[in-house]
């Protein structure tokens, strides 16, 4: 929301000294956050009214002119290209070191004095878009022949820009409905610089006590709480003046015509939203306050044919004339020939027109208020306000009848008892009781002294919602005493030993072990879309889906961390030969409860030779130091349709699967135009690893006698599995300490059919030395074992 | 033969010093003062000598075998020296060369942000808490003091679930902030109560620069019979002193959050300011916006089953995902979650 010192100053005093910004800073560390601060004179520095005294020809260029022109203390030369330019005009001269926008557009640029096509131009005289003050046609430079401002007056004088605006965060005034005009925030400074604040100006403008009146009907009483209404007739519709349209648009609001310009300047002005009327279209003065029905439709004024719904509150005559609080009709509003106008302001039930409001998506300057629940005690003042300024600038208008003025429903009166001892320790601070009073009332609150408390008055503007209980009150006194007075302190706690949080200390711990393995971690977004599960194979009933989505990327909550991992890899193809990641996050299945089964995983996936075995072997590793825990590796059982078949399997902690490890199926990869990649894959279950933290690794006595070493090297069917030979292997002897494959071949010189496996052999005995005896016993042990599994045992 | 020994001595001498090397000068020795060399031959004449002969002539020789002796320990070590230094020569090794590089793997920068805050608050006292990220209306909201009709839900653009709404639960959405955990462990715990939040929250937001529909945020809460909003400059102070390892400022403000009552917005004081320097980061203004905070409103202490009569306390909620970009001055959001590996490797 947009605020106009000036218009703010109009109701109360301000000291002197206080400069934009500090005002602006009061506002943001007492009341709200002040965005912006916009300093008229700051950007019309340095331009001024010239008069053009001489035009001559630029002896360089035809399209350009040299212009003598009077700035007031001096005469100088400026070159223009102006289409409009004449002598004696009153121009817009931007002088050296002003600011502005080249056509219009782009940047601000800070003039100097400068050479144009050979010729020196002390300055430009200007188009009003290029100083930010309006449209400008082709190459037409402004024309301020019409202002009585002598040659030299500077710019911001010469149009009365000469205000600060401030540009309010509206979200911070969410909660003070109290606060959307400048009376308002009037009434806010007073009481944070502590002056004076004037009572709201209104003129005894005198009604008829007898005449033409609305009669209202209201037929659905929770949609409104007041309605004030006045008859003018004898108005003449035209453009606003000077005054009242800067008003307007300093304040951010397009002047339309004087009727509609006096709502929005009411509105801007009290904060209390306005509507008016055109007495002949409406065609009947019995309202009707109710629901609109299914079938019903209003062209409102921005033109779109609106579809009613049974919950918008409406205004009718005998037809809708428009959505109460939220938009106007079309039909009914004020137009060029309109001569007799219906002024009215109400209050709305702000629940309503705010779902009204979000239903047609309309968030108007009115509904905007209506929504934060209004004081009702503003309607009756809205309607002598605006009729008082119909006068002004209609001074033949005249009221038919009295004000209507009806309330529904009347607030009750806020009564709080407020413990200043308990405000105290609430904030942390150690104030008077007087001067908690003090604040109080400067901010409008009644305030008596009942033994060691107060009871306080809810003044009405701050009644609606905002103020209705201790606490409220006790930020009132936060704000204003400040909160920069307030003093860091420790709390006075026991110690405490937090509860551990196992789950998540385990999440560190895991990414410090694959951080030395060299793995990296990426992080992925939790939704994906439904190309992207089909492209994995996955089913559209396992997922919970978006009501609203921003994008068909986004639609689907993600079960698989799958479909991103392989994106990632797709990324970073080009850049990286190798691509080692994991990401650890969750997924989110329908298990056909209310709320989706949210699980921790740990995907991983590996694209670079060998993947296979580099990402087992992470895994193995991973475990290892993770989880201290060998797993039993279960090879294509239960693969996942998205695993190649012949090269997956599961790691089990005893009946159940603790991760999926496997090739990525090629139709798969192909569908995320991986095709030709070997990628490896694995999703682990870490809620489950991440509970094995139970052990610790106990010492071994480091063994007395050498070890002793064979190597054999077998021929063997293919399908023979590596983990059956090693078996074969260590279960010849106990004295089997280690079994280490150091080579693997397939090809020529052996049968197709075979492999042949190289194993290192290490036996170790705690207790005595080894024999050539034990080494042979156990090889001829071994050998046996072999051949029962259909080896070959070569060399031997 | 003393004139004998004296051309052995001398050209003994001399062998010894032209030997170019460990072995010539083995080979000298030998020849010399060997078993079988030419002194032994002088030892050997002795032999026939008289026995004043005898003391004369063996006095001389030990003196000449002495000096021989020590003249080759010398030489061997010039010639040791001298190899050593060869040697070393011939070992050097360009030291510019690229080191072998342990292959070492990356933590996202968002992750290493979540593990300082919780050490820290950890070591405050404060428990780390989890909770859903599909949510409820009605611990998203509701319960948290912004019913369904409230202007204040223009504030959290929301994501919604398509499911039938629970009559408790209202709809499901995705959480906007962690806040829901506020309720959630009052519920679980009761007061007193000191923990925080850390997780990820999803906005109806356009991606740009500086938006995202998925980031992360700390949640804290400090519930018990005199806390007050000193105490929250107090832990903020310390908070931020040890996470950016310098003395840091903070500045309270009003703020609006439905959930809390008074509402603060609290400022940082810039960390990146320099004496004398422009600073970019806060344009001047010294401070950053940082979180929002607030004494818990009575009505969310109800929700979550404590009785506000008998305690109070604060609530707060700030960026990590925010925090994350201003510490590693990472200047597009849009990076953290590209999964392109020239990023988070960076970190």
């Amino acid at each position: 929301m947009k605020l106009s010192l000036n218009w703010i100053k109009q109701f109360v005093d301000l000291p002197t000294d206080l400069t934009g910004e500090q005002i602006s800073e009061l506002i943001t560390l007492k009341t709200a956050e002040v965005e912006g601060v916009e300093n008229q004179s700051e950007i019309f520095k340095n331009m001024v009214v010239g008069k053009i005294t001489e035009i001559k020809e630029h002896p360089n260029a035809d399209a350009l002119k040299i212009c003598m022109t009077d700035i007031g203390d001096q005469t100088v030369q400026i070159v223009c290209g102006g289409s409009n330019i004449k002598e004696n005009m009153k121009v817009l001269v931007t002088l050296p070191g002003s600011k502005v926008r080249w056509h219009g557009e782009g940047d601000l640029i800070e003039l100097s004095e400068a050479k144009v096509r050979g010729e020196k131009s002390y300055g430009m005289i200007a188009a009003a878009n290029e100083a930010g003050l309006g449209e400008s046609e082709g190459k037409e430079i402004m024309d301020l022949d019409h202002l009585d401002a002598e040659a030299g007056t500077p710019i911001a004088e010469a149009l009365n820009k000469n205000d600060i605006i401030f540009d309010i965060d509206n979200k911070s005034l969410t909660h003070r409905p109290d606060l959307w005009s400048h009376y308002g925030f009037a009434r806010e400074i007073a009481a944070i610089t502590n002056s004076e604040l004037k009572p709201y100006p209104l003129k005894n403008t005198e009604t008829p006590e007898k005449g033409e009146e609305i009669k209202v009907t209201v037929k659905n009483k929770e949609i409104i709480n007041r309605w004030s209404s006045l008859i003018v007739e004898g108005v003449k519709i035209k453009e606003s003046p000077q005054w009242m349209k800067s008003q307007l648009e300093s304040a951010g609001v397009t002047p339309v015509n004087n009727i509609v310009d006096i709502t929005n300047f009411v509105m801007l002005e009290l904060g209390q939203p306005m509507h008016a009327y055109d007495n002949h279209v409406v065609g009947s003065k019995d309202f009707t306050i109710r629901y609109a029905e299914n079938s019903e439709t209003l062209e409102t004024i921005d033109h779109k044919e609106r579809k009613l719904h049974e919950e918008d509150p409406l205004i009718c005559s005998n037809k809708p004339l428009i959505v109460a609080g939220v938009m106007g009709g079309v039909e009914s509003e004020i137009n060029d020939e309109t001569t007799s106008i219906i002024l009215e302001a109400a209050n709305w039930d702000a629940t309503i027109i705010r779902k009204a409001s979000t239903r047609h998506a309309l968030r108007s300057e009115s509904s905007q208020r209506f929504e934060k629940s209004l004081d009702p005690e503003m309607c009756p003042i809205a309607i002598q306000r605006a009729y008082e300024l119909v006068q002004e600038l209609c001074p033949e208008a005249k009221a038919l009848g009295p004000i209507t003025d009806i309330s529904y429903s009347t607030p009750a009166t806020i009564e709080i008892d407020f413990d200043p001892q308990k405000t105290n320790k609430y904030l942390g601070i150690d104030l008077e009781i007087k001067e908690m009073q003090k604040i109080l009332e400067s901010l409008s609150f009644k305030v008596k002294e009942d033994k060691e408390k107060l009871k306080v008055t809810v003044p009405s503007f701050r009644a609606t919602k905002d103020v209705t209980r201790e606490v409220d009150l006790i930020e009132e006194i936060g704000r204003i005493y400040g909160y920069e007075q307030i003093e860091p302190r420790l709390p006075n706690l026991p110690t405490h030993m937090p509860m551990q949080n196992m789950a998540r200390e385990r999440e560190h711990e895991a990414r410090e072990i694959l951080r030395s393995f060299g793995v990296n971690e990426v992080r992925n977004y939790s939704f994906y879309s439904k190309k992207d599960f089909e492209n994995i194979f996955e089913k559209e009933e396992n997922h919970i889906k978006l009501a609203n989505y921003l994008s068909e990327e986004q639609t689907h909550m993600r079960v698989s961390m799958l479909p991103y991992m392989l994106k990632n890899i797709h990324k970073n193809i080009k850049n990286f030969e190798e691509i080692n990641i994991y990401e650890l996050g969750r997924t989110y299945k329908e298990v056909g409860e209310f709320f989706p089964a949210e699980e921790t995983k740990i995907a991983f996936a590996y694209k670079g030779k060998n993947a296979f075995l580099k990402l087992k072997g992470i895994l193995e590793e991973f475990f290892e130091k993770f989880a201290h825990q060998e797993f039993e590796l279960i090879p294509n059982e239960d693969a996942p349709e998205q695993a190649h078949p012949k090269a997956a399997a599961v790691i089990k902690d005893e009946d159940s699967i603790l991760a999926h490890l496997y090739m990525v199926h090629p139709i798969v990869l192909e569908n995320f135009d991986l095709e030709n990649e070997e990628v490896a894959y694995a999703e682990v279950n870490f809620a489950q690893l991440s509970h094995k933290t139970d052990h610790v690794n106990l010492f071994n006595p480091l063994p007395k006698f050498p070890d002793m070493e064979f190597d054999l090297s077998i021929l063997i069917d293919k399908e023979t599995l590596s983990a059956t030979v090693e078996e074969a292997i260590q279960s010849s002897s106990e004295l089997v300490n280690d079994v280490n494959l150091f080579d693997l071949y397939e090809g020529s010189n052996i049968p197709e059919d075979k492999k042949s496996l190289a194993y290192r052999v290490t036996l170790r005995s705690l207790e005595r030395t080894l024999t050539d005896k034990d080494m042979a016993d156990v090889q001829e042990q071994c050998f046996k074992n072999l051949e029962k599994i259909g080896g070959q045992v070569r060399g031997k | 033969m003393t004139q004998d020994l004296e051309i052995v001595l001398k050209d003994g001498l001399a062998a010894i010093d032209k030997a170019a090397n460990l072995t010539d000068l083995e080979e000298t020795e030998k020849e010399y003062i060997g078993r079988k060399g030419k002194l032994s031959e002088f030892f050997k004449k002795m032999g026939a000598a008289t026995p004043e002969e005898k003391k004369e002539l063996g006095q001389a020789l030990n003196k000449v075998k002495t000096e021989l002796e020590e003249k080759v320990e010398s030489k061997r070590s010039l010639l040791k020296k001298a190899e050593l230094a060869e040697k070393l020569e011939k070992e050097w090794i360009d030291v510019t060369l690229p080191g072998e590089k342990p292959k070492y793997g990356h933590v996202h920068p968002l992750t290493q942000v979540y593990k300082d805050v919780e050490q820290i608050f950890g070591q405050m006292g404060f428990a780390v808490v989890d909770g859903p990220e599909v949510e409820s209306e009605y611990y998203n909201f509701e319960a948290l003091n912004i019913p369904e009709t409230h202007p204040a839900r223009d504030m959290q653009d929301t994501f919604f679930i398509d499911k039938a709404a629970d009559e408790k639960h209202r709809r499901l959405v995705l959480r906007t902030h962690t806040s829901p955990n506020q309720i959630r462990s009052m519920e679980t715990y009761g007061a007193p109560l000191r923990i925080i939040v850390p997780g990820r929250v999803f906005r109806y937001e356009a991606t740009d620069a500086t938006h995202e529909t998925t980031f992360d945020q700390v949640e804290g809460l400090l519930i018990d019979k005199d806390i007050s909003l000193a105490d929250l400059k107090g832990i903020m102070v310390e908070f931020l002193s040890r996470l950016f390892g310098k003395d840091m400022k903070v500045r309270f403000r009003p703020g609006y959050f439905p959930f809390v009552e008074p509402g603060i917005e609290l400022d940082i004081s810039c960390p990146f300011c320099k004496v004398n320097e422009p600073c970019k980061v806060c344009k001047g203004q010294r401070y950053i916006e940082f979180m929002g905070a607030g004494m818990v409103h009575p009505k969310v202490l109800e929700y979550g089953g404590i009785d506000p009569n008998e305690y109070q306390g604060w609530a707060f909620g700030f960026g990590l995902t925010r925090l994350a970009m201003m510490k590693y001055k990472i200047d597009d959001i849009r990076h953290l979650l590209s999964g392109d590996l020239r990023f988070n490797k960076q970190f």
